[in-house]
């Protein structure tokens, strides 16, 4: 097990971080997903061993992170802030990182440099932090994180302030690093971040992690909100002429061009619809599901979540 | 992941020693230092020739006077603004123990005051009086230094935002005016063991007491640091 | 079952219905800096250690004089006379000694505050902030000035007039009050001297450098370092030069005000008017140089850094 939470609470004052947190990690990406101020990057930092726990316990590597100094070798963390030693050049700073993660002084810079190619930061791994986009700061960042080969990865919100296309690029480098066989958590506010990084989650609000596990495994328990399937056909008001008397089928909406059906078992209601479809020779020219996905996911849990407050 | 490798505490001083020194060499902290520091050359060199060229008493005031502004502004600084600034979550995200960093800094920044000061004063010596510097004022003005820099990080690490400021205030409020006091409650000042140690004032505390004096002080503002250090959450 | 008819839309037409223009009185331009004035307040009450840490040093100062002007109130002070030559006893010289005690409170404020604020602005790319909305420079400057003025008022105004009231608390008859009445108003000026002086010139460092530690060593070692070296010069050469320390210059003014001559200590030196001439000249020059930085920074659009 990488990661064991066990009760574990966070107070900065009277100012709650995280509120009796358990939760294990075992391996692979996960995503942590919250709204600013819910305790992210509280629960990162004390995977980091930057702070300890207020209450309960957190090990990672079977060690506390924050009175254990050599477990920390083990871990890579980019913090959220962009503040680093900005007279350093960027392998400078890499090197200094690595050096002190303990990479062999002779081997340092050569992992550094590694660890900024990972990052596509080659050509500009001579030049002075001080002059980079936050784009380059953040793979910077994540150079730092990476360069001593650690076997877990702690990246607090790695994507922000990134361009699009540089986005795509560190999401993909982020990918290659889970396939190397790393542990990787990376916590974002930003849904479609995660979800373009991994479908496995943990959703924390308010201190509290209020879902963990696959995306639509969690929408699958979400019982108070029926699942919507939008169907792009020619000839939508078959489809609800069918559809309608359905005991699964809460509602249908049509909307132009198409048809939008809310269900209570999406499962029965997809095998139907392809019954409808075939029965009935209807041309349907796309089929969605337009809160299955994280979004919708999020959105339902912190709304509960609101709810019970 | 091939080394489980954790770096040995000398190495990690070394490491953050070098870091620290790259930086101040590129940043501008270094220059006003020395700004400040020269300040006694073109003094002394105002009372030359004012024909007044004096004993270096003086002199040694306002070298006094600029320890309790440069050391802080490098100290409190270099700890200070990067806990606030959380830049030391890079550093002590590392498998590294938390005193070699203070260690490390402090390796970079006390050296280089204490050339500043004492090339300063020795300058200031030779260009006002036109006599070297005593050793001894040589040695006072170093062991200053490392005292005021200890206090200045034990400081830093327990206000972090208003390091520098605050021990300003502690040199003026504190360590000068107890220091100037002719009662038992001056072993307490750095100032006033600086003054003794320098030879140029003779007010009944002696030389290896004076140095005892600030060796206890270090110690008592180093572990100040240390404690707090190992304690902090970024 | 919904059947409803959807409304055709226009492509491509953003309905952005959260959104709608503030429609409520807004205040006059000349009012910015009020608000300006009201933040710099607020933040240096923020936490301990900016302002709330020198006010309790300050309230300290006034009791502990207020105290030694009770208790010992007839014992006499050395270093000062009473204008015939006659021995001043603690109860006149009191209130003019405190002085130098606020000043080094005073100093402390604009260490942890004023001589940050300016560098500490362009260094966040505050002044990006400020100015893209309608704040002109001088609602800026006046706002950040007044705001200084008013955490150090509440020492070195606040203190010496209570101490003021304190001394005619202390007068044996109504004829003694009524003649040492002035003392408010002397108070007062002497206090609205030294605010002006530690709220102006520190903020005339912050806007030299755009770096507060730099801005913070700088001040500190004109004040304490450069100020004492003027001192020196000024008894070796015997010129005026001594009036460059700020600190002894309101000294010199604090006794001159309450009526005192200075038999030894480092205000001897001063001329009074040239005391006076230079504070307001520091503060003057303070004030031009703040006006002129955050002018530059405004017409060159300065962000601050990244």
């Amino acid at each position: 097990m990488t990661v064991v939470v066990d009760n574990c609470s966070k107070w900065y004052g009277h100012v709650l971080g995280v509120s009796d947190v358990s939760w294990q990690l075992r391996g692979g990406i996960v995503g942590l997903l919250g709204p600013n101020g819910a305790g992210k990057s509280t629960l990162i930092k004390m995977m980091a061993g930057l702070l300890r726990p207020s209450r309960g316990s957190l090990t990672v590597f079977g060690k506390s992170p924050f009175h254990d100094v050599a477990v920390r070798r083990r871990i890579g963390y980019a913090p959220e802030h962009e503040k680093t030693w900005d007279e350093l050049t960027a392998l400078e700073l890499v090197t200094v990182m690595a050096r002190l993660a303990g990479v062999a002084p002779h081997d340092a810079r050569g992992a550094a440099e590694r660890a900024l190619a990972q990052m596509g930061m080659t050509d500009a791994m001579h030049r002075r932090v001080r002059g980079f986009s936050k784009g380059m700061r953040q793979r910077t960042k994540l150079a730092t994180a990476i360069a001593h080969d650690p076997d877990f990865l702690l990246l607090d919100e790695p994507l922000t302030g990134v361009d699009p296309i540089a986005r795509v690029d560190i999401v993909e480098r982020i990918r290659k690093l889970a396939a190397a066989g790393k542990t990787v958590v990376v916590s974002s506010h930003v849904l479609y971040e995660i979800e373009s990084l991994t479908s496995e989650i943990v959703v924390i609000y308010r201190g509290q992690v209020l879902a963990e596990g696959n995306v639509y495994e969690i929408r699958k328990l979400i019982d108070r909100h029926p699942h919507r399937i939008r169907v792009e056909c020619d000839r939508p008001r078959d489809i609800a002429a069918e559809l309608a008397t359905a005991d699964h089928v809460a509602r249908i909406v049509f909307e132009r061009g198409g048809v939008l059906i809310e269900t209570r078992d999406p499962d029965r209601c997809y095998d139907a619809l392809a019954q409808v479809v075939i029965d009935r020779g209807i041309v349907v020219s796309a089929l969605s599901s337009p809160d299955n996905n994280l979004g919708a996911v999020f959105e339902y849990l912190t709304g509960e979540s609101r709810g019970r407050a | 992941m091939t080394d489980h490798r954790v770096p040995g505490s000398l190495e990690t001083v070394m490491t953050i020693a070098a870091l620290t020194w790259k930086r101040l060499a590129r940043g501008r902290a270094l220059w006003v230092g020395v700004i400040i520091s020269s300040l006694l050359v073109p003094f002394a060199s105002a009372v030359r020739s004012s024909g007044n060229a004096g004993t270096g008493e003086e002199l040694i005031m306002f070298a006094l006077l600029t320890l309790a502004v440069v050391p802080p502004m490098f100290v409190s600084s270099s700890i200070g603004e990067e806990i606030e600034e959380r830049t030391t979550t890079y550093l002590w995200s590392r498998p590294v123990p938390r005193w070699t960093v203070l260690a490390g800094k402090l390796a970079t920044l006390v050296p280089v005051t204490i050339v500043l000061a004492v090339g300063s004063w020795s300058l200031a010596m030779l260009v006002g009086p036109q006599r070297p510097p005593s050793p001894e004022s040589c040695l006072a003005l170093a062991a200053g230094v490392t005292a005021i820099s200890m206090m200045a990080a034990g400081i830093a690490t327990l206000v972090p935002k208003h390091g520098m400021p605050l021990s300003i205030c502690y040199m003026l409020f504190f360590d000068l005016p107890i220091g100037a006091m002719p009662i038992s409650l001056s072993e307490l000042s750095i100032t006033h063991h600086v003054y003794t140690l320098t030879g140029m004032f003779r007010d009944g505390a002696t030389m290896p007491r004076s140095l005892l004096a600030l060796a206890i002080l270090c110690a008592v503002w180093g572990t100040v640091a240390i404690w707090r250090i190992r304690r902090l959450e970024v | 079952m919904s059947d409803a008819p959807v409304p055709a839309r226009p492509a491509g037409t953003i309905h952005d219905l959260g959104y709608k223009r503030y429609g409520g009185a807004r205040l006059a331009a000349s009012t910015r800096w009020l608000v300006i004035m009201r933040q710099q307040v607020a933040h240096g009450w923020k936490t301990w250690w900016r302002f709330k840490a020198a006010l309790g040093l300050g309230v300290i100062v006034t009791f502990v004089a207020g105290g030694v002007m009770f208790l010992l109130q007839d014992r006499a002070v050395k270093g000062v006379v009473l204008p015939e030559g006659i021995a001043a006893t603690l109860t006149d010289a009191t209130l003019p000694r405190a002085m130098q005690w606020y000043s080094r409170v005073a100093f402390l404020v604009s260490l942890t505050i004023g001589a940050r604020v300016v560098a500490g602005d362009v260094q966040s790319g505050a002044f990006t902030f400020y100015f893209a909305r309608s704040v002109r420079p001088r609602d800026y400057v006046l706002g950040k000035l007044a705001g200084m003025c008013a955490l150090i008022a509440m020492i070195y105004v606040g203190g010496p007039l209570l101490l003021a009231i304190a001394r005619l608390g202390l007068s044996d008859s109504t004829d003694e009050l009524i003649a040492i009445l002035p003392v408010i108003p002397k108070a007062l000026a002497m206090g609205m001297l030294g605010t002006l002086a530690f709220a102006a010139v520190p903020l005339g460092f912050s806007a030299l450098v755009h770096n507060p530690r730099y801005a913070m060593a700088l001040w500190a070692t004109y004040y304490l370092i450069v100020g004492g070296m003027a001192w020196v010069l000024s008894r070796i050469t015997d010129s005026g030069i001594a009036a460059l320390d700020l600190a002894a210059s309101l000294d010199r003014i604090a006794y001159y005000l309450f009526d005192l001559q200075v038999v030894w200590g480092r205000s001897k030196r001063i001329d009074p008017a040239l005391a006076l001439g230079s504070v307001l000249a520091h503060a003057a020059a303070a004030i031009a140089l703040v006006i002129y930085q955050v002018r530059r920074a405004h017409l060159s659009g300065i962000g601050g850094a990244s």
